[in-house]
């Protein structure tokens, strides 16, 4: 008894200095490296993370010159982000004239993605929204070319090159320009400036036709589901009046 | 008397204007002189080793630990303050101005760095919280119980020896009287988880009370066999007798005199981990398990006493370990030259050391913190007595007849009144065989043990890559 007790005692010592020994290697290892650099933790806005997974999430991206506006993104969005609108070119392919996707509702879950038929779609590694990142003006960095196609090119380039600037280094027109643009303190700020922006108007008219459209479906669903009910009862009573055959 | 009691009676007299002060003056000269040092000293050490906790267990982690929170608002509250009778304008150009210093403004990054500003906010969230008492809770024992907590984890430092007569009470009997006082907290606990009014709260303080009464055995019998060694209850005659002349002071170190002392040192810092509740044996908190136990219903400030309490004893036990076995504040080499200096540069130096024999034990304990998972309750208390207490037991019994094998006394201490004091002769052959005996029959021991019961368990044996 004595000596099984003894052995328990050296394998508890036992395993007590190898748990002591590979914690203090890590201890040495992280306080050797300068700056926690081996850190697993980052700090956040100072060190941006290097690697981002293969699959990351971000922004949405759309290639505008190969999109064919063909809405299957929109059909598959499960929370109604986008906004298109397209025209025929001179080889009357369609081609999107404005493509707007609202980041305030995107949810990122990439179904717009396996949609896409053209594969113009894509999902970017980029992930920061910061809004402070772009000088306190509430404008999102755009890496995406969905501005582009919704704005004037010059306007675009007007608009970057301005949010850029402090506020009060600007020209009265020119800030006079831009506030009609952005809304500096975001008070009437709809959805983010993902790719151009919603005026207050343009809100409420997607939203009266969302409703508006949440109503038609449920209508049609409705309808839908009286009539399996109907062709239930109907699917019901045949075989018993067809009796045993 | 000696020490800093005659402090204490020079400042009695001096406040009195009496030869014989009354105990009005007494009182006061006793908070002066001890009380308020200590305070002074203990309460940032141990808001220090929260920072060193976390910084430690960061670094264990792949964290960064605390590195964010600023000094500049606590310090522009300070200028506020000092500075209150200027107008609001002067005091923020002169915190400017003391921004821009270049001092400051190397050393302040590196604080923030270090965590140090996380510390003023932790005590400033501390001190800004509800101080809720529970309807059902039993006021005035809930209310009392973390200043006794507390008192019972300042108490003892009063006899712990922080250099050459630099102890606040040389009592004959300073050993019995840390085991004595300590107990103080084990009441505290109780009426924290009584006085809440809470039934799980009062479960918490019955498992930590059992715990606490438990490891007060094995660390009862590890001091014990030093007073055995020793032949005195008194630290600061224990720390002098350690004292060998000559290059290696260590040798004559408590650890290294006898295996049974080196094994009575393992038992004591564990019962200590045990005393404080700190992992692996925080039962009585369990945090990710239970959520508390007794401090369930506290917060603010009583909660943060509790928290305070738990560092001072880490203290505490750091403070005992290096004083029962590592030598208290004696340097490992070349004593003889500290004592032979200017009195005053001697006590510097040996605070200096002693500071850092205790905080080396407070590392340790943060480096076992987290390393090791938290014990079950029943293997808590299986690992008390059925582990601990027979190797005390052992290792006193072992102790007792080495002192009889060796016989005899040797005198001689650097430290005048303790020279007569008795010793045990061992002499170099007597050391080695004393060391040599004891450990090879303990290796054909564990031999013979890991021989007949199958060695390590496989998943183990992966782990540590072989082994017997």
């Amino acid at each position: 008894m004595i000596l099984s007790w003894l052995n328990d005692v050296t394998e508890g010592l036992q395993s007590f200095f190898t748990g002591m020994r590979t914690t203090g290697k890590f201890l040495v290892e992280n306080l050797r490296d300068e700056g926690g650099a081996k850190a697993v933790t980052r700090q956040y806005p100072l060190h941006a993370a290097e690697v981002v997974g293969e699959r990351q999430r971000g922004h949405l991206h759309n290639k505008a010159d190969i999109c064919i506006v063909c809405h299957a993104c929109d059909t598959a969005c499960p929370v109604d982000c986008f906004k298109m609108d397209g025209e025929r070119d001179g080889n009357n392919k369609m081609r999107a004239s404005r493509f707007d996707i609202d980041l305030s509702k995107c949810i990122y879950c990439g179904l717009c993605v396996r949609a896409c038929p053209t594969d113009s779609l894509s999902m970017t590694a980029d992930f920061q929204m910061d809004p402070r990142l772009d000088g306190e003006r509430y404008l999102f960095r755009r890496n995406s070319s969905q501005l582009d196609v919704h704005l004037d090119a010059a306007d675009v380039g007007r608009l970057q090159q301005l949010s850029r600037l402090p506020r009060e280094q600007l020209s009265p027109a020119d800030r006079e320009w831009l506030d009609a643009r952005i809304d500096v303190r975001g008070q009437h700020l709809i959805g983010m400036y993902g790719l151009g922006y919603f005026t207050p108007e343009e809100k409420a008219q997607a939203d009266a036709e969302r409703e508006a459209k949440k109503k038609a479906k449920d209508a049609a669903a409705a309808a839908a589901k009286a009539k399996a009910a109907a062709e239930a009862k109907t699917k019901a009573e045949a075989p018993s009046a067809g009796g045993p055959g | 008397m000696t020490g800093l009691g005659y402090a204490v009676d020079a400042v009695a007299v001096w406040l009195s204007g009496s030869p014989a002060p009354g105990w009005i003056a007494v009182t006061v000269a006793v908070l002066l002189v001890w009380v308020a040092p200590l305070l002074a000293i203990i309460f940032p050490v141990a808001a220090l080793g929260q920072i060193v906790e976390r910084k430690v267990a960061a670094a264990i982690q792949r964290r960064h630990g605390p590195n964010s929170a600023s000094l500049e608002g606590p310090l522009r509250f300070g200028f506020r303050v000092l500075l209150c009778f200027l107008p609001r304008a002067t005091q923020d150009r002169a915190f400017q101005r003391f921004l821009k210093l270049p001092v400051v403004r190397s050393l302040l990054p590196i604080l923030q760095k270090l965590g140090i500003g996380q510390l003023a906010a932790d005590g400033i969230k501390m001190l800004g919280k509800e101080d809720i008492v529970p309807r059902g809770a039993d006021g005035a024992v809930f209310r009392l119980a973390p200043y006794l907590a507390l008192t019972g984890a300042f108490l003892p430092f009063c006899v712990v020896p922080f250099a050459h007569h630099l102890v606040m009470l040389e009592v004959s009997v300073g050993a019995l009287y840390v085991i004595a006082v300590s107990g103080v907290t084990v009441l505290a606990l109780l009426m924290a988880g009584w006085g809440s009014g809470n039934k799980f709260s009062m479960l918490g303080g019955m498992r930590a009370v059992a715990q606490l009464v438990s490891y007060e055995i094995p660390v009862g019998l590890a001091v014990a066999g030093v007073v055995l060694w020793s032949g005195t209850m008194d630290l600061h005659a224990i720390v002098a007798q350690q004292y060998r002349p000559g290059v290696f002071t260590f040798v004559g170190w408590n650890l290294v005199q006898s295996p049974f002392l080196a094994m009575l040192a393992g038992v004591f810092f564990l019962a200590g981990l045990a005393e404080c509740q700190r992992t692996p044996f925080d039962m009585a908190e369990a945090e990710s398990e239970l959520v508390s136990g007794f401090n369930t219903e506290y917060s603010g400030l009583r909660w943060g006493m509790f928290a305070l309490a738990e560092y001072t004893e880490m203290l505490l036990i750091g403070a005992l370990f290096a004083t029962l076995f590592l030598g208290g504040y004696q340097s490992p080499i070349g004593e003889q030259w500290i004592v032979g200096l200017h009195p005053l540069l001697a006590t510097l130096l040996h605070l200096g050391i002693f500071a850092v024999k205790f905080l080396a034990s407070l590392f340790l304990m943060v480096w076992i913190r987290w390393t090791l998972p938290r014990y079950r309750v029943d293997q808590v208390m299986r690992l008390c007595w059925l582990t601990l207490v027979p190797i005390c037991l052992v290792a006193v019994f072992g102790l007792a007849v080495q002192l009889v094998l060796a016989g005899g006394t040797e005198a001689g201490t650097a430290y005048g009144r303790l020279a007569a004091l008795p010793r045990p002769a061992l002499g170099v052959l007597g050391h080695l065989l004393g060391w040599a005996v004891p450990v090879l029959l303990l290796g054909v021991l564990v031999r013979i043990a890991r021989r007949r019961h199958g060695g390590m368990h496989p998943a183990l044996r992966q782990l540590t890559g072989g082994g017997s």
